[in-house]
Formats: C-alpha cells, structure tokens, sequence
C-alpha cells in the first residue's frame, strides 16, 4: 500500500495514523466504540426479535462478539455485530424445535457457525474471494450502502413502509409523505446537519457524539412526544450474559446443514467487508484470518447466549465514518455495550431512532465509492453489465443470493470471452529481419511454411473457436503450418482432438503441422495421449529460453523437408 | 472437411443405386431398433416403426449432414421414457406424441436461434462422457431384457448390480434365445454377411421361436398389439400438456441437438459441402414434428444409422427418403411377421449397437491426456448412469467449467525477459525482488481475468526496498482486462512510484489500451505509462524499454547502465 495518500482512491484513515498521537487515537477509538455500541442497542434488540428469541440476547452478542472478532481481524475497521441476514438464516434454521429448547438450539447453532467459520478460515477459504471480481464486490458494497440508506431514510422520517425488497419499500415510502413525522425529521436532520458541518471543523472526531446527544437533549428540552426511541423497539433488560455451556444432544443433521449455510452466508458478507476497508497502518488484509476471526466471535456468542454474528456492512461504515483508528474501536464498542447493559440501560432507551438513522445514513453515505463505481463504468464491456447486475441484486434479493448472482454472472461472462476471444495471427518474415504480425490467410498456400500464433484460452471452447480460424488446406499441396504454442502449461483433450483433426486435414494433402515453443509438461500430455501422429503429421519443438528460438527451428525444419519433398518428386 | 473428389464421380443413375439399396439396409434396420427403443420407452414397439417412416425422410431433405439418418435412438428413448412414466397408462401414448411435438417445435427454434454454437461450451470430455454413458446404460438395461429379468432399482447402475445378484431367477429360455442373437451378429460381424447381420439375427431366431413355442419368451405381441395399416395420423393431445412435459420436452431437445450434433461433425459430404449444426438442429426438429403425426416415437440423429448409411454406400440425402418409404413398406406389406419377434433379440441387437456406441477410443485418450478432463469425463459419464441424461450432461458442463475458472486463476506465470550478450532475448524466472534503478521486463503467461489478476499480483517480484525500480509489462495478446486488473495494476504502480520508480505497459492493442485510458484509475503518465502494440513483433516492448531507459537516465548513478535491448537491425522479440 502507498503512502501517496493522495493519489489513492481510498484514502481513509492512511496517514491520519502517523501524524496523530497515541492518546489521540485512543480518544478516537473509545468514542467510536460509544457510538458503535448505542447503535448497536437497537440493531442487536431488532435482530433477535427478527430471529425469534429474547431480544437481549442480541445485546450480548454485541458484547462478546466485537470483542473476540476485532481482538483478532486482519482488517482492523471492520466490526463484527449481529446482522438481518444471518438473523433471518438462524431464524429460519430454529424455527422447528419446540419453544423452550429454542434457546438452547440457537446457542448450538452459533457455536456451530462459528466452529465451520474457524474451520473455513484454518482452510484459507478466503482465498475463494478472487473469484469475487472487483466490478462484483463492488456494486455489492455500493448495493449493501443503498440499502442501508434507504432503510434509516424511512427511519429517520419516521414510516414503516411495506413491500418485499428495498426498491418497492422505498416506491412506498416516497408515495406516503404525508405520514411522515415532521418532528422525526427535525431531529434527525439537526443530527445530520450536526455531522455535516462539525465534519469540517477541528471538532470532526467528536462529530458523531455531539450529533448523538445534542438533538436527544433538544428533543426532551423541547417536550416533544411521538418520536420513536430505542426503549419502543424493545425494553433493555439489565443484566449480565450467563456462560452456558451447548447442549450438544440437540445436534441433528439438518441444524448441521443450517449452521454451514449460515457460516458460508457470513463468510460471503465478511469478506466483502474485510476488502471493503483498508487499515490504516497500511498492513495487507487476510479473507481467512478474518472468516476465523468470525468464527471465533461466534464461538463466544454461542457461550454467552448470542445470536449469530458476522462481518457488517454497516457497522463497519458507522466504525469508519465516526473515526475509528484502529481494532481496539471494536473492543471498546464491545465494553461500550456491558457498560450500557450494566449501568445506563435507561439513559440509552431515550435515545430517539431517528438520531441513529442519521448516523447510519452518513455512515451509507461514506461507504458509497463514487469514484470506483464512475471508473469500472467507463471501463465497460463486462465489468459494466457485473457491477450494475449485482447493485441491482443486491437491493432486490438476499445477500448471499445477490453475490452468487453476481459471481455466476462475471463466470459465465468469462467463461464466453474466453471461448470468442481467440485470435489467430500470421506472422512473417520483414526484409530487415524483423517479424510482423498480420492477419492469417483465409487458406494456406502449396508448399510455403505459414507461422501462426494464437492469443487467447485454449480450453475446450476457445480450442473449437481456433480451429475455426486456422487457415483451411483447402486446395493447397504440402502446406506447412508452424502453430507457436509459447507460454501454455497444460492442452485438455478437446484441444489435441481439434489439432489431431487439423494435422489429419494437412496430412490429406501432404502437408504437416509443426508445434514449437511446446513446454516440457504439455510435450509429456501430448506424448501421453497417444492421439496426435507425433513425428509423421506432427512435429513438436520443445520450448527454448531464447524467444522466437523454437520457432526458428521449426521453420527451418518444415523448410528442409518442404525441399526435401520437392527434390523427391523432381527425381 | 473436403472428400475424395472420385466419389462425386458416377452418373446419376449410379448414385440413385447406392441410396436405394443403403436405404434399404437402413430401413431393415431400424426394424429391430425402432421396436427396442419403443419397448424401452415403455409404449407399443410399433411406435418405433412408424416413426422411422416420416422422420427420416423429412430429416434428410433438410440436414446440413446429407448422410446423418435421423430415427429413432435409445438416448431420446430413455429421456422420453422419463418423462411419460407419471402419466396413466392410457394416456402415454398421446403424451408421448405431444412430448415429440414439443420437442420438435424446440429444436426447430434452436436451430433457428444458431443453437448449434453453443456446442462449443461441451467439451471433449464432457461430449464422449456423455455418449459413451449413454450407450453403457443401454448395454445395462438391455442386459436385463435379453435375460428376461426386471430390476426395481431406480438407476441404471443399481439396476445392473441388481441383475448381478439375481442370476438365479434369469429365465433359462430367454437368455439362450438372446444369446443366439448376439451370438449371430458377432459372428459375423468380421464376414461379408456383416452389413446384414441385425437383419439375420433378428430373422433367424424369431424363426427358431416360432417352431419351437418356448413358454418363458416374451415377443413384442406381448408388449403390445401391432395394428395393421399406415400409421395413424393426427394432431397431438394439448389437453395433455404440463409444465413438467414442457421441461421434459426442452431437455429431450437438447440431448436430440446435442447427440446430433456430435453425428454430423463425423461424417464428411461425399459433395465436400460445410456442415452447420444449426441447420441439423432444425432438421431434426422438422423430422420429431413429422414423427409426432404418424404416431411415432422421438427421433435424432443415430450414431448406429448413420454409420450403416455411409457402410452401405450412400451417395446423396435421397438415401434417407428412400429409408422412411422402405419403412412404410415393411409395415404395410409384413407386419405380423414383426410382432413373432422375442423381446431378447430385440434386446440383443440394442446391446451390440450400445457396446458399438461406446467410444473406448476416446475415453482411454482423454485418460491417458489426463489433467481435468478425466474427471470431467468420469463424472459426465457416471452421472449418465446414475441420473438423468440433462442433468448429466449439464453436471458435465458444469465441471468442465468449474475446473476451467480453477485451472485459469492458478495457471498464472510471470517471467522476465532479458537481452543477453548472444544478441538474443532471453525467457528467465522472474526475480523475487525488483532490482534498484534497472529496469525488470516481464512477461505474462495465462489469462487475467478477475480471479487470474489476484494471482498476478501475489506473482509480481515485490519493489521492497528497491530505489526506483522500474517495471515493463507485456500484456500483448491479452484481451481479458477489468477492473480487478486496472486496481492491481494500479497497487501496483504505486507501490512502484513510492519507491520512486515507474510502470510500463505495453503490447496491448488499441481496444485494451482505450479502456485502460477510459477507466481514468491509473495515474497515467505520472506512474504508469501505456505503449500500445505495433504490427511487429517485440517493437512495444522495444520501444517500452527506450523510454523508460529515457526517464530513468535522471535517476542513475555512476556506473549503471542503460538497459542494451536488442535494436531494430537484430531479430525481433516476439513471444
């Protein structure tokens, strides 16, 4: 990673890390963990219900799980916190046990998940996410931050909206302005415009505080009534999380399957979020490190009556956009969370939900990457259809979902650009010496040596696709074909079927295909084989440390016996 | 794909001579294996025969492949068996003519869509896997019938196992019969006689039968009733139809397409006309709808017809009109004779036409070629045995290409390119680490797609270190350049220009090197600078080199030198 922080398209937190002090970071960090963990009051609560159990385990979880998962992340931003996708996944995977085992089942279900994520992670599963493209990773990102704006948007004007996915819920908040709440508006507006304007002033990091508490203390100065608080998502029960240990007679293969799935659900998310934020000391980030460091935060959510918990997009922003410096935000939103559950469960149940709304819509606001969605834009072609096909996906389907549709999308893409993009190139010979690349003939001329080189995949279809663009024999006596093979380590068999057939065409009419810059592996595949007529229709040259060596040879080669075969007929 | 010019050779008359008697042959042939394939489907045998008098003639006034015979195979059989197994068993027969319309009307819009270039996705592997598995699964079940045993197990492959383990119930008259049969078209299988060998051994053992009356024989009289007349014509039954026969019909199209496609890339016009295996999907659509009309079975391109039209000297596409009038005759003039016929002769001339279907050849090639395709080529096959035959060839598919993305994102290799004092450039490994105020250049092998991008840049020698290190990438040839690419190419150049040094790409064409511009991400001209490719060979890279020899001169210390490329009056350096 550069230290031109300028120049980079994500420049957030770099260099902050070295001109700030240590007490200066460690301010940072003990305020975003505030504002981490008061967020997460009213997420956590809404996530449980969403599962089905007690509401507070959700609290518990977002004590123990951003401890465990930020104390051993790689991406050190990114915040492990219940989610609606894995709420809604171990809802549905609890949902046939009798009520009073439900808990029990659930606790088993996290411990579960986060011994599959341990295991994905010990796996380096993580390395799986290249085959996310970035065009998918990022209309994901983009998509996941829509999402999340669109939501609080409602929140914050305080309307439920109705619809199955995000883009009718918003067609039905935008056709009810009239039931929005004007004083819900007011409040949360005066949070964001708190945020907006201190973001530019030497009191930035203390942005998100002031922006939490002064439009909370206004609205009870000025008496008004109506607006939602956390207290009305659910009542914050005081207490601590008890250690329970699982009971394991609950397992049953279908609880296996659930908590697999739900694992792969957070890994998915986990790691779009862990290249999502870069660290600001620079250090590179670990896909698998970090699918273990969920694994180990839900290992201690199972033991402490959580819920599932995974990487969050949210979250994640809001650590970001409040100022977060380094892991211990997370750890600190973690004792951030005892403390409120603790202590202050009252204080925290009269903060207005259109205040946290606000904070969740710059947090969206800031994930959203402009730039990097304008250049894979202009870029075009495929990567264009990607990003727009997952955005889309991703605010009308599930998570997990949007992201398969985008990989399966970029695959099957690749999968026809390597089969059409096969190019065939003659090359010859200049006066001078030099070689020149220009378009093949459309069929081969008697007794010449004709040198092609072929850009492209040879798999099975992009094989099909070259032999289509081989100069035909047609008419052509003794036509000698030199096909450079340079830079290709392995030829499946439709390939070698392909040049079987074409060697048998040149062989019809006395002519020979020659293979050069053949590599030692694939001369062994071809020798295996056994389809290929080597050293009668098919010569191969081995592939030689000098460029254009092989091929040299290979010509020189197909000339002599081209000479050879014309002293033979004249006699 | 051109022939020997002699066989257009031969007047007219000639030719008509060589297609009426390969159309006889033909049509004698498709006795036995249009009534097996019916019996498979588990509808009357006589379905089989009357699809063998529309549908071949009507195929072969369309193909693109004039010698491909298009009637009834044991593929489409099986496939259309599962799809009217649900149905009442008063009801199959009008299912299975509505399933043959529909399958028709399919592969009439393949065909029409250019359906025929998506055949390039199946592999090698995945095609023989598939039509081998196939045949195999006709040898299996077919075994069961020629010893008159009926298995319960649901798959093929357990069905076998299952017969294995019941010889004891076998029945004794069956199986001598069946053997008899086999044992004909073996035997003289390397004589003159062996272009009619189906024929004598469907003859003679059904004339052994016939004086012999053994009880435990099943004949095709006991399967169904082989009405006397033309076929029945009429419309199908779309009171039938469901969106399950509508599924069925789709898959059967596309085995029918698939198979037939497979057929008409084997044989050669004797005209030396180009093959298109749209048009074949179209003809063969057109012979399924005829088919359906006279009451006949699925039909497609046979691997075992075709092979018998060309063995017996067919000239022109007439040689499968004649087939189907062949057919119609046989059925109008002998058709008692066919119902005497055993079932276990029947079964017997359908194993050795699977055995002869199964392409050991290609198998043990791919095998020996080894790498992915042999597990593309076991799972393909396998799973033609153990499922159906769409989801066969679709979990072929799908391997093939799982394995293609694996192979591409690892199959990545970086290596420099280094002139050496012969005058010539050298191919080396790439170093670990970039070397200070030199200039490294580097050649890529594989693709660089999004999953390949991320490999390249765990292979990319590290600038650690390194004052002003400078780095020229080849990307020559390369097509498959996005934004996963652009991000690690940019990383890369900033890692490179922190270190105070540079990034050079060049050997793209115009189309790569306007999106590189268009993605407006590289800080171009700063830290990286484009040199697209020219017509010859090496002269990018050349040229590549002389610049940043250029800009890096305000770098160097006493004693560095410039980086010597080979000039324009030496070989060029192409690769």
């Amino acid at each position: 990673m550069s230290t031109t922080g300028e120049q980079d398209a994500r420049p957030r937190g770099r260099g902050v890390a070295s001109g700030a002090t240590g007490f200066a970071r460690w301010r940072s960090d003990f305020l975003a963990g505030l504002i981490n963990a008061v967020v997460s009051v009213p997420d956590g609560l809404a996530s449980a219900a969403l599962t089905g159990v007690n509401p507070v385990y959700g609290l518990y979880t977002s004590i123990v799980a951003p401890i465990a998962g930020s104390a051993l992340v790689s991406a050190q931003l990114m915040q492990v916190a219940t989610t609606s996708a894995s709420a809604l996944a171990a809802a549905q995977a609890i949902a046939t046990y009798p009520a009073d085992q439900r808990d029990a089942a659930l606790f088993l279900l996290v411990l579960l998940t986060g011994a599959f994520l341990l295991l994905f992670g010990l796996l380096r599963f993580g390395r799986l996410v290249r085959y996310v493209s970035y065009a998918v990773m990022t209309g994901f990102l983009i998509g996941v931050a829509v999402v999340l704006i669109l939501d609080q948007t409602a929140q914050l004007v305080g309307y439920s909206p109705e619809g199955a996915n995000e883009v009718t819920q918003f067609v039905d908040l935008v056709r009810h302005i009239g039931a929005f709440s004007v004083r819900s508006i007011a409040i949360g507006g005066l949070a964001l415009g708190v945020m907006v304007v201190l973001a530019r002033t030497k009191l930035s990091s203390l942005s998100s505080l002031v922006a939490l508490v002064v439009p909370t203390l206004l609205m009870f100065l000025l008496g008004w009534e109506g607006i939602q608080q956390v207290s009305d998502v659910s009542p914050i029960p005081r207490g601590l999380p008890a250690l329970t240990v699982p009971d394991l007679t609950l397992i049953t293969p279908s609880l296996l399957l659930a908590a697999f799935s739900l694992a792969a659900v957070i890994a998915v998310q986990g790691a779009g979020v862990s290249q999502s934020v870069e660290n600001p000391d620079g250090s590179p980030v670990s896909p698998s490190r970090d699918m273990f460091a969920q694994g180990a935060a839900n290992v201690a959510a199972g033991l402490f009556s959580g819920i599932p918990a995974g990487g969050s997009v949210g979250q994640t922003a809001l650590n970001v956009s409040v100022g977060a410096r380094s892991r211990w935000a997370g750890i600190f939103g973690g004792v951030w969370m005892l403390v409120i559950v603790l202590l202050i469960p009252g204080l925290v149940g009269q903060v207005p939900m259109t205040v946290l709304a606000a904070l969740m819509i710059m947090a969206g606001i800031g994930a959203i990457d402009v730039r990097e969605a304008r250049s894979i834009w202009r870029t075009g072609g495929s990567a264009r259809l990607a990003i727009l096909v997952t955005f889309i996906a991703t605010l009308l389907l599930s998570v997990p979902v949007a992201v398969a549709v985008g990989v399966g999308l970029t695959i099957v893409l690749f999968v026809v650009s390597s089969a059409t993009d096969v190019t065939v190139r003659a090359v010859e010979m200049l006066d001078d010496g030099r070689f020149a690349e220009a378009d093949p003939p459309e069929t081969l001329q008697s007794e010449r040596v004709t040198v092609l080189d072929v850009y492209g995949s040879l798999f099975f279809a992009g094989a099909r696709t070259m032999r289509r663009a081989l100069p035909r024999p047609d008419d052509a006596t003794r036509p000698a074909v030199v096909l450079r093979l340079r830079g290709r380590t392995s030829v499946g068999a439709t390939l070698i079927d392909e040049l079987d057939d074409y060697a048998d065409e040149l062989a019809e009419v006395g002519g020979r295909l020659y293979l050069s810059g053949v590599d030692e592996d694939v001369m062994t595949q071809l020798r295996r084989a056994g389809k290929l007529e080597l050293d009668t229709n098919v010569q191969v040259f081995p592939v030689d440390e000098v460029i254009g060596e092989s091929t040299g040879a290979a010509v020189r080669a197909a000339e002599a016996w081209l000479g050879q075969r014309r002293a033979d007929a004249s006699n | 794909m051109s022939a020997p010019s002699d066989r257009q050779s031969g007047s007219s008359v000639q030719r008509l001579q060589g297609d009426l008697v390969a159309g006889l042959m033909v049509a004698v042939a498709s006795v036995p294996s249009g009534l097996a394939t019916a019996a498979m489907a588990g509808v009357n045998p006589v379905f089989g025969l009357y699809a063998a008098t529309a549908a071949p003639a009507v195929g072969s006034l369309l193909t693109s492949a004039q010698m491909m015979q298009i009637t009834t195979t044991s593929a489409s059989a099986l496939a259309a068996g599962q799809a009217i197994a649900s149905y009442p068993s008063d009801q199959r027969a009008e299912a299975l003519f509505l399933l043959v319309a529909l399958s028709g009307i399919f592969l009439m819009l393949f065909g029409l869509l250019r359906a025929g270039r998506l055949l390039r996705y199946i592999s090698f592997p995945v095609m023989t896997g598939f039509l081998s598995g196939v045949a195999a699964a006709l040898v299996f079940d077919q075994s069961a019938q020629l010893v008159g045993y009926s298995p319960d197990a649901e798959t093929t492959l357990g069905s076998f196992v299952e017969l294995l383990l019941n010889i004891g119930d076998f029945s004794l008259q069956s199986t001598i019969v069946g053997l008899l049969g086999l044992a004909i078209i073996i035997g003289l299988s390397r004589t003159p006689l062996s272009s009619i060998s189906a024929l004598l051994a469907l003859v003679i053992p059904t004339i052994i039968v016939v004086l012999w009356d053994p009880g435990d024989v099943r004949l095709v009289s006991d399967v169904s009733t082989i009405p006397q007349g033309l076929p029945p014509l009429g419309l199908p039954d779309i009171t039938l139809l469901t969106p399950n026969l509508v599924i069925s019909a789709f898959a059967l199209a596309a085995v029918t397409g698939i198979q037939g496609a497979g057929i008409s890339q084997s044989y050669a016009n004797p005209d030396g006309s180009v093959v298109d295996p749209s048009r074949d999907m179209f003809a063969q659509g057109a012979a399924n709808v005829a088919g359906s009309l006279v009451s006949g079975m699925p039909t497609g391109g046979s691997v075992g017809q075709t092979a018998l039209n060309v063995s017996a000297g067919a000239k022109t596409r007439v040689a499968g009109v004649f087939h189907g009038l062949f057919m119609l005759m046989i059925i109008l003039l002998v058709p008692d004779l066919v119902s005497l016929v055993p079932m276990p002769v029947l079964a017997s001339v359908m194993i050795v036409a699977g055995y002869s279907a199964i392409r050991f050849h290609a198998m043990a090639f791919i095998w020996r070629t080894g790498g992915s395709g042999r597990w593309v080529l076991a799972v393909t096959f396998l799973a033609t045995l153990l499922l159906s035959i769409p989801a066969a060839v679709s979990l072929g598919v799908v391997a093939a290409v799982v394995l293609y993305l694996y192979s591409s994102a690892s199959d990545v290799r970086v290596r420099a390119l280094e002139p050496r004092d012969d005058g010539e450039i050298h191919v080396v490994e790439a170093p670990e680490a970039l070397p200070g105020r030199s200039i490294t250049v580097l050649e890529i092998y594989g693709s660089l797609f999004f999953a390949a991008a991320r490999t390249l840049r765990e292979k990319l020698p590290e600038p650690t270190g390194a004052e002003h290190p400078v780095v020229v990438i080849r990307l020559r040839g390369n097509n498959q350049i996005g934004p996963t690419l652009i991000d690690i190419l940019n990383d890369y150049a900033h890692e490179l220009a922190s270190a105070g040094g540079r990034l050079y790409l060049n050997g793209m064409d115009k189309q790569v090197s306007d999106r590189l511009e268009r993605a407006k991400k590289l800080d171009l001209d700063e830290e990286v600078v484009l040199v697209p490719a020219t017509d010859i060979l090496g002269e990018s890279t050349r040229d590549a080199v002389a610049a940043a020899n250029d800009w890096l001169r305000h770098y160097r210390e006493d004693g560095d030198d410039a980086l010597s490329w080979p000039g324009s009056t030496t070989r060029g350096s192409g690769a």
